[in-house]
C-alpha cells in the first residue's frame, strides 16, 4: 500500500460554537481517490475547510507525517495541499494566465522559466485555456471557470488534492473531461479527495468512498462496495437508470 | 410584570440618585459628560451598529444643537423649552437633507460626506460672527424648565441622567418595534427590507435624523451646563471620538454607547492625572498611551466591552416566548389579505427577455402561474432560473416583455412594490439577521400588515399591534415547526432551519404569491419531506408558490407543474410525467450519447 | 486674476495635488489589500519631513527610538507565536523584515548620516527609517486583528492615528519644519515661471506611479497582492499570506507616503499632526475614486490640491469649507455615475 499522505483522527471542526463535524477519521493514499458523498448539509464542503486549516477544529491532521495543528493555510499550500474549493475563488478581474502564474506562487524561486513551462504543461491538459489566455477570468463561462480553478491548483505541484463539487453546475460532457484530468492525476502518484454530490460519476471513478451524513462519517470502504449498500442506493443512486436520479446530478 | 423586569431601572435610579447626592464636584462633572457623550453615541450605535451606516459628523450635529439653543437663549432670551424644540428641529432638518442627498449612496460615500459636512459646519460655525466666532459664546443664561431652575451641577446632572434613560429607553423601544426589526434587516442587505415593503431608504433616513436628534439634545444638554460654547468641541475630531466609543463599547448594542463613553472617558482623565507624575512633565503620553490601550481592547475584544458586561446583567437562556394577543387583533392583521379565486391566472410572464451587455440570461420567456398551483422552474446552472425569479421580484428590471400579477403590469416596478400587491419571497443564499431572535426574523414578514411608524415605535404606543404581530409569527412558526426555536439568534440555526425560516417569514406576509428560491438546498430527506408537506398545506389553502429549484426529486413530488429552461430558454412545460419524458430535458441534464 | 498669479495658483495646486494623489494611491492599495482605511498614512509623510530636518539641525533623529523599540516588540511577538506553534519555517525572512532590515535603517539613520551629509543621503536615511515602518505597524497593530470587521479596522487604524502623533509630539517637538528648497537654475523653467520644485514634484509622482504600475502589472509580488485584494480566499488557497501581503503593502505605503514628505516638506511647513490633514485630502481623492480605482483617484485628489489654491488664494479663512463643501456634489455625481461603487462589504 502507497504512503499515507494525508489523514485525519477524531477530527470535529466548528462553526463558532456549533460543531459541524464529529470525529471524522479519515485517510488518504498516493495514487488514490478518496470520494466523499453525503447530503448537501452534511458537512463535506466543512470538512475540506477543516483540512485546509480554515476552521477551528480538536483531534488531529497530519499531511506527510508533520502535524499541522498550527499551520497555516498558507502554508500548507506550499507544502503540497491543493484545493478547488466550490465557489472557485478565482482571480475574476486578473488574466487566465496571470491566475496560472499565481498558482505556481508557492515555487516562484525557480524563475520564470520554469513557471511558463508548467503553464504550457498545464494547458495541454485544457485546451480551452490555452486559447483564452489572455481573457479576464470573468469573462469565461462556467465550464472554463472550474477548469481553470482545477488548472490553478494543479499550477502548484499539488501532492494532495482536494476538489469540492467540481461537476456542479457543469454540462456532463465537461464532467467527463475534468473527471479525465483526475484520473490522470491518479496515475501520477497524487492523492484525491472528491467530495460529490453527483454520486453516480463518483463511484465510478473513486478507489474508496466515506458517506457523510449530520457530520458524521455513516458508512466507508472500497467504493464498489459502498456503492451497491442499499441505503446508498436508495439515498443516493436512486432506482436504477431513472432520470430523476441523473437530473438531481444537474 | 415581574419585579425583575424593573430590576435595570431600579439599578439606574439608584445609581443615579448615588452620584448626585453623594458625588463631589469633579465626579459629578466626570458623570455628566460620560452621559452626554454616551447620549450622542447611542444614536452612533442605532447608526453604525444597527443599520450599518457610518459617520463621521455627529459631533457637527451636536454643535448646531449647542449653538442653535446657546444663541436663541443669550441673544434672544428665548425659554429654554423653545429653545429645545429649535435645536431638535435644526439638527433633524439638516440631517433629512444631508441624508436626502447622500443616502442613496453606499457606505464610504456617506462617511465621507457626514465628514465633508462636520468639517463645513465646525469651520462654519466659527466664521459665523453673530455665533462668537472661534472665541465662543458666553452668557447663557441657567436652564430654566417648568419653573424649575437647573442651575446647579446636581440639578443639572440628574436632568442630563433622566434624558440619558429616556433616550435609552425610546431606542429600545424603536429597535423592538416593527421599525426596528426592518432597520435592521437592512444589514443583511437592501433587497431584505425592500423585499417586505420596507423603504430602505426612508428607514435610513429616520435613522440618520434620529442620531441627529440625540446628538442635538446631548448639545442642547452641554450648552446650559457650561453656558459658554465655542466650537472647538464640535471638530472632526471629536465625531472620530464618537465613533470610537462606540466601537470600544460594542456598537452591537445599546448598553454599549454608556459602556464606551465610560471607559473613554474615565480612561483618559486617569491618564491625564497619572501620567505626568509617572513619567515626568516631559511629554503629554497621554495620547500614545491611550491610543496603545485601545488597540490592546480591540484586538482582544473586537466586537467592544459591553457583551462582556452584559454577560452578567442578562441571562441568554432560551425563555419560552409567551404570546398573549386579542383574537381580532391577530385577525385586524390578516384582513384585506384574500387569496383570491383557484384557478385564474395570477401571475403572466410573456416575452421576457434579460440582457447583461451582450449576455442574453433571459431569452423570450414565458409562462403563467395560475391561483392555488405550485409551479416548480427548474433548469441546470446558468439556465436563467435565478435572473428569472429576480426579474419577477423586481430586484431587476427586464429588457423587454411583460410581467403581470393579478391583471396589472408588474415589469419595471421596484420590489417594493410588487410587496405590497400580495407577492413573498425567500432568497438564495440565506438572508436574516443573524443576531435577532428567530420570532423577530420571522415577524420581519409582517412589515407590510402592520402600521405603526416610527414615532409610535419609540414611545411604546404600539402594543397592541407589536402583541398581534408577534401571534402571527409565532403561528407561522408553529406550522413551520420551529416554535421551539422562537427565542434563539437566527444565526445559530443550522442552514436547513435558517432556509425553513426564511419560509415561515415569508408566509407572516400572508401573500398570494409564495416565490421560494432553492427551498430544498441544505435541507436533508427527512426536512425535505416536511417542507413537501408544508408546501402542500399551503396550496390546499389557496397560496400559490413558484418555486426555482435544482432537486428533481423534490420538485417531482410536490409541483402541479414544472416550466423547463435551458440557457434563458423555456425547453418544456407541463406535468412532472410530461416533462420526465421530454428528450430536451433529458438531453438538457443528461448530455448526449449517456445511458 | 492676471496670468501670472493664475499659473502660480496652478502649479501650487499641481504640486500639492499631486502629493495627495500619491497618498490616495497608498490609501486605495492598502484598503483593497487589507480592508484597512489607513488613517495613518499622513504620519509618513510628516515622520519624514520631520526627520531630515532633525538631522540637518545637527539632531538625532528621535524617530530611531520608536522604530528600533517596534522592530523589538514585532520580533519578540513573531518569535512568541512560532515557538507556540513549534513552526520554524521561513523564519530567516521574517527576522530580515521585521529586526534586521528597520535596525539597519535604524542605524543608518543614526550613525551614517549628519548635518554635513548630502541632502540625497540625508533623505534616502528618512525614507528608509519611514518604509521600514510599514511592515511593523502591520505586525503589532493588525494581525492581532486579523478577522476583525472593516469598522473596527478603521477604529484600529484611528487609535494607532493617535499612538503616531503622540510619539511624533514627544520625538519631533511642537515646532514645524520646512525642507530647504532644491536651488537649480533652468533657464527654460524660469521663462515659463515654472518653479523648479513644482516640476521636480510632478516628475517624482509620476515617476513614483509609473513604478507602482510596473510593480503591480508585472512583477510575481505585485500580482500576488493584487490578488489578494481581488480574493483573498483565492491567494490563500495559492499559497499567498494574507499577513505578509498586508505587511508588503504597508510597506510600499510608507515609502510612498515617506518619498511624498521629501517632496512636499519644500513646500508646507509640516507640524507633528500635519500629516493628518493630508491624509484627509487622500482620502477625498481616495474616495472620488470609489476606493478601487486608481486613475480616478488620482484626478480626484488632483482636482482637490487644485481647488484648495485657488479657494485659499479667494477666501483663505473658508478654504476648507469650500474644498469640503464641493466634495458633496462631487459624491452625488459619482454615486450617480456608478451607484455600488461605495457599498462597503
Amino acid at each position: 500500500m502507497s504512503a499515507v499522505l494525508l489523514q485525519a483522527s477524531r477530527l470535529c471542526a466548528f462553526h463558532g460554537r456549533i460543531a459541524a463535524l464529529h470525529d471524522i477519521d479519515l485517510r488518504l493514499h498516493a495514487g488514490q481517490i478518496v470520494t466523499v458523498v453525503g447530503p448537501n448539509g452534511a458537512g463535506k464542503s466543512t470538512l475540506l475547510a477543516a483540512l485546509m486549516g480554515r476552521l477551528p477544529i480538536t483531534g488531529s491532521v497530519v499531511m506527510n507525517q508533520v502535524d499541522q495543528r498550527h499551520v497555516a493555510p498558507e502554508r500548507r499550500v506550499a507544502m503540497g495541499l491543493g484545493l478547488v474549493p466550490e465557489g472557485r475563488d478565482l482571480f475574476a478581474a486578473m488574466s487566465v494566465e496571470d491566475n496560472l502564474v499565481l498558482g505556481a506562487f508557492t515555487w516562484r524561486s525557480e524563475g520564470r522559466r520554469a513557471i511558463a513551462a508548467q503553464v504550457k504543461q498545464v494547458c495541454e491538459l485544457f485546451p480551452r485555456l490555452h486559447e483564452r489566455l489572455h481573457q479576464q477570468a470573468h469573462t469565461l463561462s462556467g465550464g472554463e471557470r472550474q477548469m481553470l480553478a482545477l488548472a490553478r491548483a494543479l499550477m502548484g505541484r499539488p501532492r494532495v488534492l482536494m476538489l469540492d463539487e467540481p461537476s456542479l453546475g457543469l454540462a456532463p460532457l465537461v464532467v467527463r473531461d475534468i473527471f479525465a484530468v483526475i484520473g490522470q492525476l491518479r496515475q501520477q502518484g497524487v492523492a484525491i479527495l472528491l467530495v460529490e454530490q453527483n454520486a453516480r460519476a463518483a463511484f465510478a471513478l473513486a478507489d474508496y468512498a466515506y458517506v457523510l451524513e449530520m457530520g458524521r462519517v455513516s458508512l466507508h470502504g472500497p467504493a464498489h462496495a459502498v456503492s451497491r449498500d442499499a441505503r446508498v442506493e436508495e439515498s443516493y443512486l436512486g432506482a436504477p437508470r431513472d432520470p430523476a436520479a441523473c437530473a438531481r446530478a444537474a | 410584570m415581574k419585579l425583575s423586569c424593573f430590576a435595570p431601572a431600579l439599578v439606574a435610579a439608584a445609581a443615579v440618585a448615588a452620584v448626585a447626592l453623594l458625588a463631589s464636584s469633579y465626579y459629578l462633572t466626570l458623570a455628566s459628560f460620560i452621559l452626554l457623550y454616551a447620549l450622542v453615541v447611542l444614536g452612533l450605535v442605532l447608526m453604525t451598529g444597527f443599520t450599518g451606516l457610518i459617520s463621521f459628523g455627529q459631533a457637527a450635529f451636536v454643535g448646531i444643537g449647542a449653538y442653535a439653543a446657546g444663541y436663541l437663549a443669550a441673544v434672544h432670551g428665548v425659554p429654554a423649552w423653545l429653545t429645545l424644540l429649535a435645536s431638535l428641529s435644526l439638527a433633524v432638518l439638516c440631517a433629512a437633507f444631508i441624508g436626502a442627498l447622500t443616502l442613496s449612496m453606499g457606505g464610504h460615500y456617506l462617511s465621507l460626506a457626514t465628514l465633508a459636512w462636520g468639517v463645513v459646519v465646525y469651520y462654519g460655525l466659527g466664521l459665523i460672527a453673530p455665533l462668537g466666532g472661534f472665541n465662543g459664546l458666553s452668557g447663557i443664561p441657567p436652564l430654566q424648565l417648568f419653573g424649575v431652575s437647573f442651575a446647579s451641577e446636581r440639578s443639572m446632572f440628574v436632568l442630563i441622567a433622566l434624558c440619558f434613560m429616556l433616550a435609552f429607553r425610546l431606542m429600545r423601544n424603536l429597535l423592538d418595534s416593527r421599525m426596528g426589526r426592518a432597520v435592521r434587516a437592512i444589514r443583511a442587505g437592501a433587497v431584505l427590507p425592500e423585499a417586505f415593503g420596507a423603504s430602505a431608504f426612508r428607514l435610513k433616513i429616520a435613522v440618520f435624523c434620529t442620531a441627529a436628534g440625540l446628538a442635538a439634545l446631548a448639545g442642547w444638554l452641554y450648552v446650559y451646563m457650561q453656558r459658554f460654547i465655542n466650537p472647538t468641541p464640535f471638530g472632526l475630531h471629536m465625531s472620530i471620538e464618537y465613533l470610537f466609543m462606540a466601537v470600544i463599547g460594542g456598537v452591537g448594542s445599546l448598553g454599549g454607547a454608556l459602556a464606551g463613553a465610560a471607559v473613554v472617558v474615565v480612561l483618559k482623565q486617569v491618564l491625564q492625572d497619572v501620567l505626568p507624575t509617572l513619567l515626568g512633565r516631559t511629554g503629554n503620553f497621554e495620547m500614545v498611551v491611550f491610543g496603545a490601550l485601545m488597540l490592546g481592547v480591540l484586538a482582544r475584544a473586537n466586537t467592544g466591552l459591553w457583551p462582556f458586561v452584559a454577560r452578567f446583567v442578562h441571562r441568554k437562556t432560551a425563555k419560552p416566548v409567551v404570546i398573549d394577543a386579542p383574537a381580532d387583533a391577530v385577525a385586524a392583521l390578516a384582513h384585506g389579505r384574500p387569496l383570491g379565486v383557484v384557478g385564474a391566472t395570477l401571475l403572466q410572464v410573456d416575452g421576457v427577455m434579460k440582457k447583461f451587455g451582450g449576455l442574453v440570461a433571459v431569452d423570450r420567456m414565458s409562462f403563467h402561474v395560475s391561483t392555488g398551483e405550485i409551479v416548480a422552474l427548474l433548469g441546470p446552472n446558468g439556465a436563467g432560473k435565478s435572473t428569472m425569479f429576480n426579474l419577477i421580484t423586481g430586484v431587476l428590471p427586464a429588457s423587454r416583455g411583460e410581467i403581470s400579477f393579478k391583471g396589472q403590469r408588474i415589469d419595471g416596478r421596484s420590489a417594493r412594490q410588487i410587496a405590497e400587491r400580495g407577492v413573498a419571497r425567500t432568497f438564495q443564499h440565506v438572508k436574516l439577521v443573524g443576531d435577532m431572535t428567530v420570532l423577530d426574523n420571522a415577524a420581519l414578514g409582517c412589515h407590510l400588515l402592520g402600521r405603526n411608524g416610527w414615532f409610535r415605535a419609540m414611545a411604546g404606543f404600539n402594543g397592541r399591534e407589536e402583541r398581534a404581530i408577534r401571534a402571527m409569527a409565532m403561528e407561522q412558526l408553529r406550522r413551520c415547526g420551529l416554535d421551539e426555536l422562537a427565542s434563539m439568534p437566527a444565526a445559530s440555526l443550522p442552514l436547513g432551519k435558517q432556509r425553513i425560516l426564511e419560509i415561515a417569514r415569508a408566509l407572516c406576509a400572508r401573500p398570494q404569491l409564495l416565490l421560494l428560491d432553492e427551498p430544498a438546498a441544505g435541507l436533508r430527506h427527512k426536512e425535505k419531506q416536511e417542507l413537501a408537506g408544508l408546501m402542500k398545506l399551503l396550496r390546499a389553502e389557496g397560496v400559490t408558490v413558484l418555486i426555482v429549484d435544482h432537486d428533481m426529486e423534490f420538485i417531482m413530488n410536490i409541483a402541479d407543474r414544472l416550466v423547463v429552461m435551458q440557457f434563458g430558454q423555456k425547453i418544456a412545460e407541463g406535468s412532472a410525467e410530461t416533462v420526465r419524458r421530454d428528450p430536451r430535458v433529458q438531453q438538457a441534464y443528461l448530455g448526449v450519447g449517456v445511458a | 486674476m492676471d496670468m501670472q498669479i493664475f499659473g502660480l495658483l496652478m502649479q501650487d495646486g499641481i504640486a500639492s495635488g499631486a502629493v495627495y494623489a500619491l497618498l490616495a494611491l497608498a490609501l486605495v492599495m492598502v484598503f483593497t489589500v487589507t480592508r484597512i482605511v489607513f488613517v495613518p498614512q499622513g504620519e509618513f509623510v510628516s515622520y519624514s519631513v520631520l526627520t531630515i530636518a532633525a538631522v540637518q539641525q545637527g539632531h538625532a533623529p528621535g524617530l530611531v527610538w520608536p522604530v528600533a523599540g517596534g522592530a523589538l516588540l514585532a520580533t519578540g511577538m513573531e518569535l512568541a507565536e512560532r515557538i507556540r506553534q513549534r513552526n520554524p519555517a521561513g523564519l530567516a525572512s521574517r527576522l530580515l523584515v521585521l529586526f534586521i532590515a528597520p535596525l539597519a535603517a535604524c542605524a543608518f539613520a543614526r550613525f551614517g548620516i549628519d548635518a554635513n551629509s548630502a541632502y540625497a543621503l540625508q533623505a534616502l536615511a528618512a525614507v528608509l527609517l519611514v518604509t521600514a515602518m510599514g511592515p511593523l505597524i502591520h505586525r503589532i497593530t493588525f494581525r492581532p486583528l486579523d478577522s476583525a470587521s472593516p469598522l473596527v479596522l478603521l477604529v484600529a487604524a484611528i487609535a494607532l492615528h493617535f499612538v503616531l502623533v503622540g510619539l511624533g509630539l514627544y520625538f519631533f517637538g511642537p515646532e514645524g519644519s520646512r525642507l530647504p528648497q532644491q536651488e537649480w537654475s533652468v533657464p527654460l523653467l524660469a521663462s515659463l515661471s515654472i518653479a523648479p520644485q513644482t516640476l521636480m514634484v510632478v516628475l517624482a509622482s509620476l515617476a513614483l506611479v509609473a513604478v507602482f504600475f510596473a510593480f503591480f502589472g508585472h512583477t510575481l509580488s505585485g500580482k500576488a497582492l493584487r490578488a489578494t485584494a481581488v480574493c483573498r480566499d483565492g491567494a490563500q488557497l495559492v499559497g499567498i499570506s494574507p499577513d505578509r501581503s498586508g505587511e508588503l503593502a504597508l510597506g510600499i505605503a510608507a515609502f510612498i507616503g515617506a518619498v511624498s514628505g521629501v517632496l512636499i516638506g519644500p513646500v508646507t511647513t509640516i507640524y507633528y499632526d500635519s500629516g493628518f490633514l493630508l491624509a484627509l485630502k487622500g482620502f477625498v481623492g481616495a474616495i472620488v475614486g470609489g476606493l478601487a480605482g486608481y486613475v480616478l483617484a488620482a484626478a480626484g485628489s488632483l482636482a482637490v490640491g487644485l481647488l484648495e489654491a485657488f479657494a485659499s488664494y479667494g477666501a483663505s479663512a473658508a478654504k476648507e469649507i469650500i474644498v469640503f463643501a464641493l466634495i458633496v456634489p462631487l459624491l452625488v455625481w459619482r454615486s450617480m455615475v456608478d451607484p455600488h461603487a461605495g457599498e462597503v462589504e
